[in-house]
């Protein structure tokens, strides 16, 4: 008996001891972006066999011995980690995604492949790390991310627009925006006239960039053929957050922040103004002028109009969002509430989200899912970026308006304008003030499809996309600002409706031979319909300013009404082929017609081919023999793809309305044409050639892709300029050709992987645009401001680049000694000298040539991210070179006329006791409207574009409210810019989307500097 | 099992075919291939030809700042800010000039669609009268832009068949033709226009229209131009004979908006203030800029003191046309001619809708004068026809203005160019009579010092930028 007993206390005893020797951990494995737990991560007790695989809900328990020391955490997609075992039993730890890794699935047009199977030019962009940034739109994130992708925000205004080029312009007249690919919809983010003076507001601002997973562009031909007519541009897919099999997941984001005037313009103050105006009309005059301001002392600083109009702003972000689901059914519900106000008192933007989706496998064969989501945006709005001349926007008001006088005149009201100014200037204060201008977009994107696999390897889907998009356009000028008070108030009501259906069909077909012939085939029919209207009345004479826009139907006047509709629709048949031979040699081959409404009866359908080939070096011995790659592969692709962005009836010669009103009232409506019929209309073409090269070192831990471009566009489209006398001042024809060419460069390395990370990313691209034909013709584009009359001011032709700057070439100012040389120019000492080319004696036409570019050399971004425990540090520098500008602004600041307020630099104006070579002398008569590099600025720069300081919160703190996941964070935006130009900001662009009107600064809206804090919580 | 296979397929293939006729959609405009079928379509035609006349690079601004600022009238505001109009009043005319180029694409724009009209309307079945008059006041539109062309631009392209949709090369690209040629058009177009413009529109509605009267007096003015004086004497004289038309007796009656298309208005450009498009620059731009009260003045130009000074002591038209204090502010004197006080107050000259005259009864008057004079020597009706225009300048006070007699042929002549100038102040008129009677250099010498007209300034140059769009045109001498 007691020998059983000591046996059992022995067994016992060792048990226990062998017990001791063993612990049993447990821990929770988490996704580092969205907090959301990990199923299936294989647990491996490093030096062992021992392993185990979190569950459902990302718990896992695994009994080691003592001598085991580290755990390692795997998963495809993610980083795998390796965890110093230590005292704690429970170890939880978050995985994030392995961005180097070849099993990545990247979206391509209509599918999806693994990076590593990829045989085109396709980036990914994984959103989550982009997602502290605090923008109004997603495409302002994308700014020096990837190469190729030159994104330029055309106005800081809030909801402003912004141009993404992938690789180069393609087109002079046509679109040049990439094609999005958004829940099923394709779009263009191009937005549509501003009725209300401000500048063009971006389409894409109408979705909430919360909601967005990934983001894959599509920038060589084999990538983008697929897209048919609307594919040359590049493709942006967009791929939206769905709900995923796992536990269920609530996750409340805020942030808040404050944006500062980054950047300044100075200008005279009252005395010194004062001073210049009066010089000024002596020098015109010595003998007659009376000075106006005989006692500029005693004006003092005067109004600072600019001060006035600026403030801080804050930027605001909310997000509430569920989601999760099982094998069978997934869900996601998100709701966002995003607020920017402006830097300019009177501009802010607001958008309200909210979006659903759902999925759902019926049964084995078929599933079924939907989302849908609704964005509304309010956009209060200041004028900027106007013409001039006619009541010029804010910022040049304001740079401009005559310090001497104050905001309000004796009687308490603004002042109404400047009355010597060779301008009609609004009080910029009263604008911003007064001036009710609102743009309102409601816009419901959503798609229903339903998946069915026919027999084994083949399914068949179908869907429906549609996008419904309502923007009102409001303003009311009352007649206390001067532009109102000539016909006792104005309003503008406009309303714009655009209506899209998507309807696509595929079938797609995975097979493969023998492990040895992978193929995977897909064909689609897709049809779309857009339909569009949009209204505007312009009304003016109302008895009084109460009702604002509201009282529209009081208008005493009759109104200007503008009316249009369109609908266009789209057919198309595609197919795609990829074969994968022995995981090695890769080819894929793409097919698509489209036929469309908007091409001339003579070229209904166009056909878009592309074809290419990788290799996969590393998978050959005499490659990974060597041990130098971990990743060696070769890409070659060639194909075609087309720009269909014009006008929907272009082709034919449409009538339109003219006005006459007899004896004081009858009106005689009349009917004209106005454009002649093209029976020739066709898309564009472009034809792309790409060679890449992808390498990756030390186990991916450098990775490389670096690609060469070739893009050449034919069937441009061109506004060809018809004589006068035709009656007819243009029409579109397809003749001309242009070329895009360039190299892109994109490393990542993953520098320190331990406890302390430290990963870097950097791109560069470079890209000559050049246009090769032109039909012989060349296009001088001319100024189309009331004020500015500099004539032409940039040519597109033959053997140039877009964006050519075209006028005089400056030399300085006209000394004393040089007085008789400047008399037979009929200028004097201190007027604006200029080069005589031809040597003739006069400065005209003649002596004009190319002086400026506006397209960069190159752009470039590098990110740098450190982590350490908790903490992580990402900075992001941006920048672009080679591009000049045109600093339109200084035309009036520097002339020294004294008609509109100048710039402080005009202190240091010529006089003879100080022979300034850059400034001229005050002159009121002087001639200074002419185009010339002297105000040619170079617009390269160099930003800290981004610094996030973030830290996740320890998991004890958070148990015991329950959440899973913590962080805070604080982020600065748009830090600080090293630049030469003098203007507010190198970024810059007057006339938004026109491609033949690029590199232009007049009264843009300046760009801020934001500072904020924001904290993540998910439960 | 099998069946529900081809499911997809038979949709697909259904959605294929209905899709196809989705691209065959019927726009939502007016084309070209629709249009011109009905009465309504010909009354919208010929009414597309009437718009040009308020367009600013026409009867809205272009058509009268010209001849102001390039004659001896009127000098530019040395501070405007528009290099373009300071090379008419300092005639250093470059081809890039944007008021050049504006007057020749609307006066195209107008003869294409005059064209049109000539074209598709006989062919719509439509009441007679109604296309006869409408063919009619075409013909009078059509010769009235090539006037203007003739006279700003010497040879031009003559087109007298609008281009058809589908441009071909031919009629796109058209050589000068010379203006011998385009005045016998003109001369054929009134001529036509003369017979079947009806005398008189007795609707409302319809004032303002091309009238028989007025292609008649267009007639004479174009013989006069070209120096046919019997012809342009007998002209003027079916006008005078017409008994339609008289002189007020006040002259600033012609600038009421009550008396719109009135006896003394023989043709007008009709604006309206109800409309900001269609109202009248003409005023503003005359007005000084004095905030609060013409806060919309302009003052593009000012008159010289050689036409200040050329007035007779005693004109009633000097004041008519002139002011130089308005309550409490003085200034150099403004033209205020256009500015109907009865209906417009000063903060609302912006909105002005009086018509501008292109052809009053007193030009036919003293056109009649004028070629009379030329053909005949000084006679008993040269005189009884421009002393009637200076009986009612003297509004009332027989001491001034003394009727003119026993003058030599020479001395009719200077004094009829006289009577004109002080007649037509700001009307757009100054400048084509200095060419005319080849007094340009001279007289723009006398009144400016800044400007140095050439002989070849007596025509303005070819647009550039429609040299550069069609290479059959050739430049007119002088300018390059």
């Amino acid at each position: 008996m007691r020998k059983i007993t000591v046996l059992i206390v022995l067994l016992l005893l060792l048990g226990s001891s062998i017990l001791a020797q063993q612990r049993t951990i447990t821990g929770t494995v988490t996704n580092v972006s969205d907090g959301s737990t990990i199923p299936g991560v294989t647990v491996l007790a490093l030096g062992t066999t021992l392993g185990t695989v979190t569950d459902i809900d990302g718990n896992y328990q695994i009994q080691i011995d003592k001598s085991v020391t580290k755990l390692q955490f795997t998963f495809i997609g993610m980083r795998t980690e390796t965890i110093e075992i230590q005292s704690a039993n429970v170890i939880n730890i978050r995985m994030e995604k392995s961005d180097i890794g070849l099993d990545e699935v990247v979206v391509i047009g209509y599918g999806s492949v693994k990076k590593k199977d990829l045989t085109g030019a396709v980036v990914l962009v994984d959103m989550d790390e982009l997602s502290d940034i605090p923008v109004s739109s997603f495409d302002k994130k994308l700014q020096g991310r990837v190469a190729g992708v030159q994104v330029t925000s055309l106005s800081a205004q809030p909801g402003g627009a912004t141009s993404m080029k992938i690789r180069g312009s393609n087109s002079i007249m046509s679109g040049t925006e990439p094609l999005y690919v958004i829940d099923g919809v394709l779009m263009e983010g191009q937005q549509n006239f501003s009725w209300i003076g401000s500048p063009s507001e971006n389409g894409l601002s109408s979705i909430n960039p919360n909601d967005i997973e990934s983001i894959n562009i599509l920038k060589d031909a084999s990538a983008t053929a697929i897209y048919g007519a609307r594919g040359a541009n590049g493709v942006v897919i967009i791929t939206t957050k769905r709900g995923k099999e796992g536990s269920d997941r609530i996750t409340f984001k805020a942030s808040y922040g404050i944006q500062q005037k980054s950047s300044s313009v100075d200008v005279m103050n009252a005395k010194q103004f004062a001073t210049l105006y009066d010089e000024a009309g002596y020098n015109a005059n010595p003998s007659g002028y009376m000075p106006l301001y005989p006692n500029p002392d005693s004006l003092g600083v005067g109004t600072d109009w600019q001060k006035e109009i600026y403030r801080d702003a804050p930027i605001q972000n909310y997000q509430l969002s569920f989601s999760g689901g099982d094998e069978k059914t997934q869900y996601s519900l998100s709701g966002n509430v995003f607020q920017q106000d402006g830097i300019i008192v009177g501009s802010d933007f607001t958008r309200y989200s909210l979006r659903f989706t759902f999925d759902r496998q019926l049964n084995k064969r078929l599933k079924v899912g939907t989302s849908v989501g609704y964005n509304h945006t309010i956009n209060n709005t200041v004028p900027t970026d106007t013409p001039g001349g006619f009541f010029p926007g804010v910022v040049n008001s304001a740079l401009t308006f005559n310090p001497v006088l104050p905001i309000y005149d004796e009687e308490g009201n603004y002042t109404l304008t400047d009355p010597n100014a060779d301008a009609w200037l609004d009080n910029p204060v009263a604008v911003t003030r007064l001036v009710d201008a609102v743009s309102k977009i409601g816009r419901l994107i959503g798609n229903v499809y339903a998946e069915y696999e026919i027999i084994k390897n083949l399914k068949f889907k179908t869907s429906l996309a549609t996008d419904l998009y309502n923007q009102t356009q409001d303003m009311y000028t009352p007649r206390t600002i001067y532009s109102g008070s000539f016909n006792d108030g104005q309003a503008r009501f406009a309303y714009t409706k655009l209506q899209t259906i998507l309807y696509e069909n595929t079938f797609s077909y995975n097979t493969n031979i023998k492990g040895v012939h992978d193929i995977s085939a897909f064909a689609g029919l897709t049809f779309q319909k857009n339909n569009s209207r949009s209204y505007i009345n312009i009304s003016t004479g109302f008895p009084n300013d109460i009702l604002g826009y509201y009282g529209i139907e009081n208008a005493e006047n009759m109104p200007n009404i503008y009316a249009s509709f369109a609908e266009s629709a789209i057919v198309s048949y595609m197919g795609r082929v990829n074969y994968n031979l022995n995981k090695k040699y890769l080819f894929t081959a793409t097919g698509r017609v489209d036929g469309s409404s908007r091409f001339g009866s003579n070229y209904r359908y166009a056909f878009f081919p592309s074809a290419a080939f990788a290799w996969r070096l590393i998978e050959e011995s005499f490659i990974w023999q060597t041990g130098i790659f971990s990743d060696l592969k070769l890409r070659l692709s060639y194909g075609i793809s087309g720009n269909d962005r014009f006008y929907d009836y272009a082709y034919i010669s449409t009538i339109s309305g003219t006005q006459y009103y007899f004896n004081g009232g009858y009106p005689a409506s009349g009917f004209a044409p106005i454009t002649p019929a093209n029976a020739n209309l066709r898309w564009e073409k472009t034809a792309q050639f790409d060679i890449g090269l992808d390498m990756g070192f030390f186990d991916s831990r450098i990775a490389i892709t670096t690609d060469y471009y070739y893009k050449k566009t034919t069937d441009m489209l061109y506004n060809s300029e018809l004589p006068f006398t035709t009656g007819y001042s243009s029409y579109f024809e397809n003749i001309g050709s242009m070329k895009n060419s360039g190299f892109e460069f994109n490393m990542r390395t993953a520098n320190l992987i331990n406890r302390f990370k430290w990963n870097t990313d950097f791109n560069i691209s470079f890209n000559d645009n050049r246009i090769l034909d032109l039909g012989g013709k060349t296009l001088y584009i001319n100024n189309d401001t009331y004020k500015l009359k500099i004539g032409s001011w940039s040519i597109i032709t033959q053997g140039e680049q877009l964006g050519s700057f075209y006028g005089l070439q400056a030399d300085g100012i006209w000394q004393l000694d040089e007085a008789d040389q400047a008399a037979v120019y009929n200028a004097e000492p201190g007027d604006f000298k200029y080069i005589d080319q031809n040597d003739d004696g006069k400065i005209d036409n003649k002596d004009r040539k190319i002086i400026g570019h506006a397209l960069p050399k190159f752009f470039w971004g590098l990110n740098n991210s450190f982590s350490y425990g908790n903490i992580s540090l990402d900075i992001f520098i941006q920048g672009q070179h080679g591009n000049e500008i045109l600093n339109s602004n200084n035309f009036e600041l520097e002339s020294g006329n004294g008609l509109s307020n100048a710039s402080v630099n005009m202190l240091d104006r010529w006089t003879p006791e100080n022979p300034s070579n850059k400034y001229p002398r005050a002159n009121r008569n002087t001639d200074y409207l002419h185009m010339s590099d002297r105000y040619l600025e170079d617009g390269s720069y160099v930003r800290i574009k981004v610094i996030t300081v973030s830290y996740n919160l320890p998991s004890r703190w958070m148990k015991t409210l329950k959440i899973s996941d913590a962080r805070v964070y604080l982020t600065g935006e748009n830090l600080f810019t090293f630049t030469n130009y003098s203007g507010f900001d190198p970024e810059v662009s007057r006339f938004a989307f026109d491609n033949t009107r690029i590199g232009y600064d007049y009264g843009g809206y300046p760009s801020a500097r934001t500072y904020l804090a924001g904290i993540v919580v998910n439960f | 099992m099998k069946a529900i296979y081809s499911i997809p397929l038979i949709l697909v293939l259904l959605i294929a075919v209905s899709c196809q006729k989705q691209l065959e959609l019927e726009p939502y405009k007016i084309y070209y291939d629709n249009y011109y079928q009905t009465e309504e379509d010909a009354n919208g035609a010929i009414n597309a030809v009437y718009s040009l006349l308020t367009y600013v690079n026409q009867y809205n601004s272009y058509l009268w700042l010209l001849q102001d600022v390039a004659s001896d009238d009127c000098i530019s505001r040395t501070t405007l800010n528009d290099p373009n109009i300071h090379q008419f009043n300092n005639y250093d005319i470059e081809t890039t000039n944007t008021y050049l180029e504006g007057i020749w694409q609307g006066s195209y724009l107008g003869i294409f669609r005059a064209n049109i009209v000539l074209e598709k309307v006989p062919d719509i079945e439509m009441d007679s009268a109604k296309k006869s008059q409408i063919l009619g006041e075409a013909h009078f539109l059509r010769g009235l832009f090539y006037f203007n062309l003739v006279r700003i631009y010497g040879d031009i392209p003559l087109i007298v068949k609008p281009i058809s949709p589908d441009l071909n090369d031919e009629e796109k690209y058209v050589s000068r033709t010379s203006s011998d040629e385009v005045y016998n058009q003109i001369i054929y177009d009134f001529t036509v226009a003369a017979e079947k413009c009806p005398q008189v529109y007795y609707s409302g509605g319809d004032k303002g229209r091309a009238t028989s009267g007025a292609s008649l007096a267009f007639l004479s003015k174009v013989y006069l131009t070209i120096g046919n004086w019997e012809k342009a004497y007998q002209e003027a004289n079916k006008v005078m004979e017409l008994g339609i038309y008289g002189l007020y007796d006040d002259y600033s009656s012609n600038f009421k908006d009550i008396n719109r298309n009135g006896k003394e208005s023989i043709f007008a450009a009709q604006f309206y203030s109800g409309v900001p498009s269609q109202q009248n620059q003409i005023v503003i731009s005359g007005l000084p800029n004095i905030p609060g009260t013409f806060s919309a003045g302009v003052e593009i130009m000012l008159p010289t003191e050689d036409l200040l000074q050329s007035f007779e002591e005693g004109d009633y038209r000097k004041e008519v046309t002139f002011f130089d204090q308005y309550w409490f502010d003085t200034f150099y004197p403004h033209v205020w001619k256009h500015w109907d006080q009865d209906t417009y107050a000063p903060d609302e000259t912006a909105q002005c809708g009086s018509n501008f005259a292109i052809m009053r009864y007193s030009e036919v008057l003293l056109i009649y004068a004028e070629a009379l004079n030329e053909f005949l020597g000084p006679s008993s009706e040269a005189y009884l026809a421009i002393n009637t225009v200076r009986q009612r300048a003297r509004n009332g006070n027989e001491n001034v203005l003394p009727d003119l007699d026993g003058l030599s042929k020479d001395e009719f002549r200077v004094a009829v160019l006289h009577e004109r100038r002080v007649e037509f102040v700001n009307e757009g008129i100054r400048w084509y009579d200095l060419v005319r009677t080849g007094n340009l250099i001279e007289f723009v010498n006398r009144a400016k010092n800044e400007a140095n007209p050439q002989e070849y300034n007596y025509v303005f140059p070819i647009p550039q930028r429609e040299m550069d769009a069609n290479s059959k045109l050739t430049q007119n001498q002088g300018y390059n």
